[in-house]
């Protein structure tokens, strides 16, 4: 397993992208009216988040048609179309930590729910972008072809495994899981998988 | 290569395409365009192509972008068509690599009729010209880019096609910033009108840089089923001193990369200002992947340039423009005065229609050209998506052959000869076809046209033509000739319970009687009921339209206007843009003068209500309604104060359920509801079953609110409901979340689910008022 941390000021995130998770649909760029909010809440992003990725490449073997790695099922159609060809897969759990989720409780528990929201919904967008990058990097150096970046919960790719991402990587930067909901805490963190085939 | 190879290849992995010719070209010194450059300079084009191999392209495009005779006669050079064409052909073939060649076809710079001059028929001679020396040539595909108007976008296609059935052929519109064609065409019309057509690959080039065109891209891949291409440029140009520069560098633009490739791009290249290091980024970043797969939704619209009509809502066709018993349509048609059906077609739109049905009476007496003239005319004058009433077949597949957009075709009978070759027209060219649930002999029972449309659904599938390509008329007869009207009520009902939509022709019902609005407008109430989707009728008749509005407001089918957002009132402006000060201010005047209950009742509250409807309708977002409700929120507290009794309108128990650690939802829920003059009592998140029952058990609210984010904590809120229901706490529940929808919802015991922040007031009013 390896941990890298990406400085936040190397993320680079289209307003686009963040003026959609916001809900300004069709727009395409924060309206003006909400511009100054959105660039405070920008520098205060920079300042208390801290990216940490820790991941692993795992080579798959099949069991009754169903991909297993590190005695780990991947269920679904999801997995199957992704990364049933694969020959390596690399497995990330990724976060921004901690403080980023105090701010944002902060800024309920004051009243400004404005704020609260548009910092997280920066910081969801935030930690795709860290993925993102992240992701890049690794089909930079990788000559194999690449699958799509899957993550549990999505379509039928089934949640729990993010029990397994947890127990495998979470102690390295620092993420726990509720075990209930599979959940991650801190909640800016996202879990994924790339397929890796010829 | 054929285009069933390509696709193959498509279905594996996405393609990367090349970058610009013409700036780059420009870039490196050359004054000329590369159609002139491909003849007195081959060597630098076949340069530019190896860089773009080299880059990582998988394709090329030929420098044939301008080479079509009318756009080489505006630079005279029209006598070298043949050869600029096939050399540039030949110089891209000539590349070493395993690379593939696209032969590029661009529009000719000239508007259509009625903005401009050009016609179809010359589009289509002038494409056909260029495509046919392309294809002969051996390119792997063909790329119709940077149109700006869909019915040159459609002529090309048409010209190409009809050459060939085994060129892969790729279609883009440019469009500008307002997500429009220069001529008014969105993404969601341009994906429809060309799902119906024989193209592989629909896509988006020039005019707008990487982070622009994305929303734009997004939108056309939500509704098209073809593959997808995608060419931005590297931004918007700035004159440095003498020299154009675009801004946007590889890496940044590399950035967005990602973003297309997830909205299923299948094809990524660049455009304008770009160059080979640019599709090396490109290359690096998405070119070993495979494509996204993605869910496409399906629209049953119809289109002019410029407008959609979907018929998820009822759909008006204004029936005026049918020279039967009008003798100055009659007049104007044979005088071929199009501006007299122009007029005609506004005062119908002006008047609530939503489309317009055009008949020409005799068609014998009519040229083709008129109609096809008058049909273009009207389509990008007015707007409107058009019904082609037109019976003479020739006539028929003349006219929608021109059509710019998805028309309805008016229309077929259950007679196979004849369905078969309307239905094979639509296949063709595009639209929805309306059928008629009659065959030979007009249908006097309801028995007799349900098997009509049985037959047609049979004969349908031979065709190949989907049931949302059809649309079925129930057949009004006259009720003056003794035909009983319920016959085509249970028709109606009998479509909508298949699933199928229908329409008909309103005005028959009445024909001979007196008294014929309200016929009319009784019976046109009667079929809304009964599940009618849309109706050719007469839009200036108030009593008719007026029965239309109630019988839709009735049925929950209408829409209700929203006012714009921006109006003359002060107190909504000031809560929508957080003037805080100002409201507070004018809430201090009205303490002076009013009640404080009736400054709740009479202010505040309706104000909010307006802004729930504008976030309700799609008029303002979230972010705004947060804005909207957090500077209410203060007025209420302060007016609230004033009032003995509290003055809250009831209490709001909120909670997002035990494991669950999402509550930005909740949060946005609560601070809505408060700004509606509610007391809200937050619980928080991740809230154990007991806390909640107790809360309710100590505060007695009106409602109580649980948000559950993901399909594993939904289940706590069954445990929530029976909890309360064991303790006999008869306190209506109305949940929240992204794992939750209407049905599951009800499975878990709610009594309401909300879908938007917005909803729990909406069901806490209804609540009190029980």
């Amino acid at each position: 397993m390896e941990v890298i941390e990406i400085p936040p000021q190397e993320i680079e995130i289209p307003q686009r992208a963040i003026a959609a998770r916001m809900g300004f649909k069709g727009i395409g760029e924060i309206p003006d009216h909400f511009k100054p909010i959105y660039e405070e809440l920008i520098s205060l992003l920079l300042k208390v988040s801290k990216p940490l990725i820790a991941f692993d490449d795992f080579v798959p073997s099949m069991d009754n048609g169903e991909i297993l790695i590190d005695n780990v099922k991947i269920t679904g159609i999801l997995g199957k179309s992704q990364l049933g060809k694969s020959i390596e897969i690399t497995a990330m759990l990724i976060t921004l930590g901690e403080q980023i989720d105090e701010e944002i409780a902060n800024f309920h528990q004051s009243g400004d729910d404005l704020r609260s929201f548009m910092l997280d919904s920066i910081g969801s967008e935030f930690v795709e972008y860290v993925a993102r990058k992240f992701d890049a990097s690794l089909r930079s150096k990788k000559s194999l072809k690449g699958s799509a970046r899957i993550a549990p919960g999505y379509v039928d790719l089934p949640i729990t495994l993010n029990k397994w991402f947890a127990s495998k990587f979470g102690k390295a930067i620092s993420v726990t899981i509720d075990p209930e909901s599979f959940v991650f805490l801190p909640r800016k963190t996202i879990s994924a998988f790339i397929g890796w085939s010829n | 290569m054929n285009r069933e190879e390509l696709s193959k290849i498509l279905k594996d992995r996405v393609l990367i395409l090349d970058g610009a010719y013409g700036t780059e070209l420009m870039r490196r010194g050359f004054k000329e365009s590369p159609e002139e450059i491909v003849l007195s300079h081959p060597e630098a084009i076949k340069k530019l192509h190896e860089e773009y191999v080299n880059a990582g392209s998988n394709a090329i495009l030929t420098s044939t972008f301008g080479a079509s005779p009318i756009k080489l006669s505006k630079i005279g050079l029209e006598s070298y068509h043949e050869r600029i064409v096939r050399d540039a052909v030949r110089i891209a073939k000539s590349v070493s690599g395993n690379v593939l060649v696209f032969g590029d076809i661009g529009p000719t710079g000239d508007l259509p009729y009625p903005l401009g001059e050009r016609t179809f028929d010359q589009y289509y001679d002038n494409f056909q010209k260029t495509a046919s020396i392309v294809i002969k040539e051996g390119v792997d595909a063909i790329i119709l880019e940077t149109f700006t108007d869909i019915l040159e976008l459609k002529a090309a296609y048409m010209a190409v096609r009809d050459i060939s059935k085994e060129i892969f052929l790729i279609a883009h519109l440019t469009f500008e910033k307002n997500s429009r064609t220069l001529t008014g065409t969105d993404p969601v019309n341009f994906a429809i009108t060309f799902d119906d057509l024989d193209v592989d690959a629909i896509g988006i080039n020039c005019s707008l840089g990487p982070e622009e065109m994305l929303p734009i891209f997004e939108e056309l891949s939500k509704y098209t089923h073809k593959f997808l291409t995608v060419e931005p440029d590297a931004g918007a140009p700035v004159l440095k001193g003498e020299k154009v520069e675009y801004p946007v560098t590889p890496e940044e633009f590399a950035i967005h990369m990602d973003s297309y490739w997830e909205s299923g791009a299948n094809i990524i290249g660049s455009c304008c200002g770009s160059n080979p290091l640019h599709t090396r980024k490109i290359s690096t970043v998405v070119g070993k992947r495979g494509p996204v797969d993605k869910e496409n939704k399906k629209l049953f619209a119809i289109s002019s340039p410029s407008s959609i009509v979907n018929f998820d809502k009822f759909v008006v066709i204004g029936e005026r423009l049918n020279p039967a018993g009008k003798k100055k349509l009659s007049q104007a048609i044979k005088d071929e005065d199009i501006n007299y059906l122009i007029d005609q077609a506004r005062e119908q739109v002006d008047r609530g229609a939503h489309g317009l049905d055009i008949n020409f009476g005799v068609e014998q007496t009519v040229s083709k050209d008129f109609m096809s003239k008058s049909i273009a005319a009207i389509s990008y004058k007015i707007g409107s998506p058009l019904s082609l009433d037109i019976q003479t077949y020739d006539f028929l597949e003349f006219v929608m052959k021109r059509y710019p957009g998805r028309p309805l075709v008016n229309s077929a009978r259950a007679v196979e000869e004849e369905f078969v070759k309307r239905a094979n027209l639509v296949k063709k060219y595009g639209g929805i076809l309306i059928t008629l649930s009659m065959g030979e002999r007009v249908p006097e029972s309801f028995e007799e046209r349900k098997r009509s449309i049985e037959y047609v659904l049979e004969i349908a599938e031979m065709v190949g033509l989907t049931k949302d390509r059809l649309i079925f008329d129930p057949i009004v007869l006259a009720i003056g000739a003794g035909s009983d009207a319920r016959e085509t009520l249970k028709t109606i009902n009998y479509l909508d319970s298949m699933g199928l939509k229908s329409i008909f022709g309103l005005s028959n019902i009445s024909f001979g009687m007196p008294d014929r609005s309200f016929i009319n407008g009784a019976f046109l109430a009667m079929s809304i009921l009964n599940g009618l989707n849309a109706a050719i009728m007469n839009p200036l008749d108030d009593t008719v339209m007026g029965n239309m509005k109630a019988s839709l407001l009735l049925t929950r089918k209408s829409q209700i206007e929203v006012e714009k957002v921006q109006g003359s009132d002060e107190l909504l402006n000031f809560v929508l843009t957080g003037a805080e000060e100002k409201l507070m201010k004018v809430v201090d005047d009205l303490i002076k003068t009013e009640e404080p209950v009736s400054i709740i009742e009479n202010y505040l509250k309706p104000v909010m209500d307006k802004v729930g409807d504008l976030y309700g309708n799609g008029k303002i977002f979230l972010p705004q309604l947060i804005l909207a409700a957090q500077t209410a929120q203060k007025a209420f507290e302060k007016v609230q104060k004033l009032i003995p009794s509290g003055g809250d309108a009831g209490k709001f128990v909120i909670a997002t359920v035990k494991g669950d650690v999402h509550d930005i939802g909740k949060n946005i829920v609560a601070t809505i509801v408060k700004s509606a003059g509610y007391k809200v009592i937050d619980l928080g998140r991740d809230v154990p079953s007991e806390k909640i029952v107790e809360a309710v058990e100590r505060e007695n609210p009106v409602m109580v609110g649980l948000s559950a984010m993901m399909t594993t904590t939904a289940p706590r809120i069954k445990e929530v409901v029976d909890e309360l229901k064991k303790k006999h706490l008869n306190v209506p529940v109305v949940v929240g979340g992204a794992s939750l929808n209407e049905s599951l919802a009800r499975e878990l015991g709610a009594d309401f689910y909300a879908k938007s922040a917005t909803d729990a007031i909406k069901y806490l009013k209804m609540v009190i008022k029980i």
